[in-house]
């Protein structure tokens, strides 16, 4: 193949997530996953991803609205979910915050709770703007090869 | 293994995998890993869909891939269910990575637990659970009446099932179960062999025969011998011994557990349950079971079981008492809302039922397993530490429904239960019903369990040390806790309040059921359910005089009379202060007739 300027940025774009730990072995797994017969395979899991997981942000966002009185086991189902789906992407940041709120949940702080979920929301869509400028640029490049693993 | 010779030569590939989860990115995840694999891979996002799926094809898959949290069934329930229609190997799925989960998992007869993200090389193994177990499978010549006698296809799935857990326990256990291994000589490896159905009938006889040569004394060969059941072998009855001694500590332990969970949970007040069981283990199992109309009945009530009588009782606390028999964990016995996932469910309770053994081996499993991680379990901790102690998974999932019991329900192995005899069906479970429902308290049902369990397990001695410290921590409530269990005397039955002294009563007077048994009048299910096991019922004050109750215990502990005895009196002197004197001549009452119900 060749050694294309946009490949490189591909690769380098691809590298930094990874070093901003956004990104973690999973993603790579993912990338190992594509072949031939789905060579879009990580952006179309992605994209199911971000579809998915936003009716499950919206929900945690509507169960947050209750303030005061909170139901922690609802929010930690749901969180439950979420933090799954991410893990499987291998999102590692909001993953992260997902068990920071799924913590804050068993203790009951509920101020807790609320602020992590907004960090989670700010990662969980710089995340996704990333990726898409990503999956834009790897697109551009053409196929890609099987993912090497970021230094 | 007929299903793995066809593919032998090309085994793995083309396994047949089913993969259930609801969330679609994972599932689709899992599927492309899967397939990277070459399996052959069906998906689905309904639990629901899946059990169709199974059901409509049954030989159709070799394994099954579920996640733990879906929304339209719990993926334990699945997995039982599973376990017990199809007898297929599934393996469980979850972000989460709480140890206490998967120990759940596990003993809930899952094959294995993997965490998300799966990875790939960890997918590239699995088909060896599938070949396990259609080895495990094939290697079961012997007994093959087992199942006959079963008459139910619920029944013999429900040994399938059992079977599955005892292989799966097999497995695991061998490991960590040495330690156990008292009087068992056998090697665990004997276990390997041809696997024995433990039904219902054989785990009664079996029970039977313990209980009558003394837990202390059951060796293998005499139990073999008295249980005169052809084709089985000593190791078979040693491995089920270890299992049973193992199930006995493990309940024991998980009833400490509880309690501690539900000593928080519960209103101190209510003196906990005091499950003990140590006693009697023999004695006490006899009665078990059936009593209670806990699911247990499907066993046939074992003599003494009647005697605990009151088998509404349990029902009365919620248990479902037949639903749950043998139900593994699914509902019933628990009472708790989730009786699924609970681990510990155990059916009717009651050591006795030969079922309830079985299942308790079963739910041994899942509570057995608990006790690693719970600490409070470890009868070596604190006793009774009525922690709130969320430490298994068991615990946790104790639906609360049972009652208030903010705490989980204390699953207390049904042994405790058993010894009621009706009372709670010697499950936990019942216990936990009966406690949730009054809530009560178990709190000292941690001791009791404990001892019970201990007691059972020819550690008798230890148990009753246990208890003995345990009773400390119990303070219950109410009282010191330092409470021994004064014993179980009816006078606990009288007391309403305190499942315990019924429980305590059980205890002591394994025969005397009905009295305490299960008091069911207070919901207090652990009551009911301690009583067999001397359970002592830190409860109120009850007014259990301790010498009565200590009498009647001591007759019957005598082997583990020791500590016990202590227990049981302390115990009973906290519930004296509780118990109004009147219900201290109720007891007595019960005392001598050996039984009232409740």
């Amino acid at each position: 193949m060749e050694r294309s300027q946009p490949r490189r940025q591909v690769a380098a774009m691809k590298q930094s997530l990874f070093d901003q730990g956004l990104l973690d072995e999973q993603f790579i797994q993912l990338e190992e996953l594509s072949d031939d017969a789905n060579p879009n395979f990580v952006e179309e899991i992605v994209t199911l991803y971000y579809r998915d997981s936003s009716r499950l942000i919206s929900s945690i966002e509507q169960a947050l609205k209750e303030r005061h009185t909170l139901d922690f086991n609802k929010l930690d189902t749901l969180m439950h979910q979420f933090k799954g789906s991410s893990s499987s992407i291998g999102a590692k940041k909001v993953k992260a915050e997902c068990t920071l709120f799924r913590e804050y949940c068993r203790t009951g702080n509920a101020e807790g709770c609320m602020k992590t979920f907004q960090q989670l929301k700010k990662e969980y869509a710089s995340l996704r703007k990333k990726l898409e400028a990503y999956f834009q640029l790897a697109r551009q490049a053409g196929p890609m090869e099987t993912a090497c693993r970021p230094k | 293994m007929a299903v793995i010779n066809e593919k032998d030569h090309h085994f793995p590939k083309g396994m047949r995998v089913l993969a259930v989860d609801d969330d679609r990115t994972c599932l689709m995840v899992l599927k492309t890993l899967l397939q990277k694999c070459h399996y052959q891979v069906t998906t689905t996002n309904s639990a629901i869909t899946a059990l169709k799926l199974l059901r409509e094809k049954k030989n159709k898959f070799d394994l099954v891939i579920s996640d733990v949290h879906m929304p339209d069934m719990d993926g334990f329930k699945l997995l039982e269910l599973v376990g017990l229609e199809m007898d297929l190997p599934v393996i469980m799925l979850s972000v989460d990575d709480d140890p206490r989960v998967m120990m759940k998992g596990i003993m809930h007869g899952a094959c294995f637990y993997l965490v998300k993200p799966v990875r790939i090389e960890e997918l590239k193994n699995i088909w060896q659970h599938v070949i396990r177990r259609n080895k495990h499978d094939s290697q079961e010549p012997e007994k093959p009446s087992n199942n006959h006698e079963n008459p139910d296809s619920d029944q013999s799935s429900k040994a399938n099932k059992k079977r599955k857990e005892q292989e799966e326990e097999e497995e695991e256990e061998e490991e960590e179960e040495d330690e156990n291994d008292h009087d068992n000589g056998d090697d665990p490896s004997a276990q390997k062999k041809p696997r024995v159905v433990w039904s219902v009938d054989l785990h009664r006889k079996f029970v039977t025969a313990v209980e009558q040569l003394g837990i202390d004394k059951a060796v293998p060969k005499k139990i073999l011998d008295l249980m005169n059941v052809e084709k089985l072998t000593r190791e078979n009855v040693a491995s089920h011994l270890q299992k049973y001694r193992i199930f006995l500590r493990r309940v024991n332990n998980m009833s400490n557990q509880q309690h501690s969970n539900i000593g928080s949970g519960f209103s101190s007040a209510d003196t906990s349950y005091l499950r003990m069981n140590p006693l009697s283990g023999i004695g006490q199992l006899q009665t078990l079971n059936n009593n209670s109309g806990y699911g247990l009945r499907s066993f046939s009530p074992s003599n003494m079981l009647n005697r605990f009588n009151t088998p509404s009782a349990l029902n009365a606390h919620g248990f479902n008492s037949n639903d749950s028999q043998f139900q593994f964990p699914s509902s019933g016995l628990l009472g708790r809302g989730r009786s699924n996932n609970n681990q510990i469910y155990l059916p009717g309770g009651g050591l006795n039922s030969v079922q309830n053994l079985s299942t308790i081996f079963d739910s041994k499993q899942s509570f057995c397993r608990q006790k690693p991680s719970s600490p409070i379990l470890g009868v070596s901790n604190n006793g009774l530490i009525l922690e709130q102690n969320h430490q298994g998974g068991i615990y946790d999932n104790i639906p609360n429904s049972v009652g208030s019991s903010s705490q989980e329900q204390i699953s207390f192995p049904s042994l405790l239960d058993h010894h009621h005899g009706n009372s709670c069906n010697n499950d936990i479970w019942s216990n936990e019903c009966n406690t949730l429902m009054n809530s009560s308290t178990f709190q000292g049902g941690n001791l009791s369990g404990a001892s019970s369990i201990t007691s059972l397990s020819s550690q008798s001695h230890d148990s009753f040390t246990d208890l003995n410290f345990q009773g400390v921590n119990f303070t219950n409530i109410n009282n010191s806790n330092n409470v021994q269990f004064q014993g179980w005397n009816s006078n606990n039955n009288n007391n309403n309040q305190n499942g315990n002294y019924h429980a305590l009563s059980g205890l002591i007077d394994p025969f005397s059921n009905s009295s305490f048994n299960r008091n069911l009048d207070f919901d207090f299910c652990d009551a009911s359910q301690m009583k067999h096991d001397g359970v002592i019922d830190l409860t109120e004050d009850s007014s259990l005089k301790p010498h009565q109750l200590y009498k009647t215990r001591n007759t019957h502990i005598s082997n583990n009379a020791g500590s016990l005895e202590d227990f049981v009196n302390e115990i009973m002197k906290q519930k004296q202060d509780k118990i109004k004197l009147p219900e201290g001549d109720f007891l007595c009452d019960n005392y001598s007739t050996g039984g009232t119900s409740m």
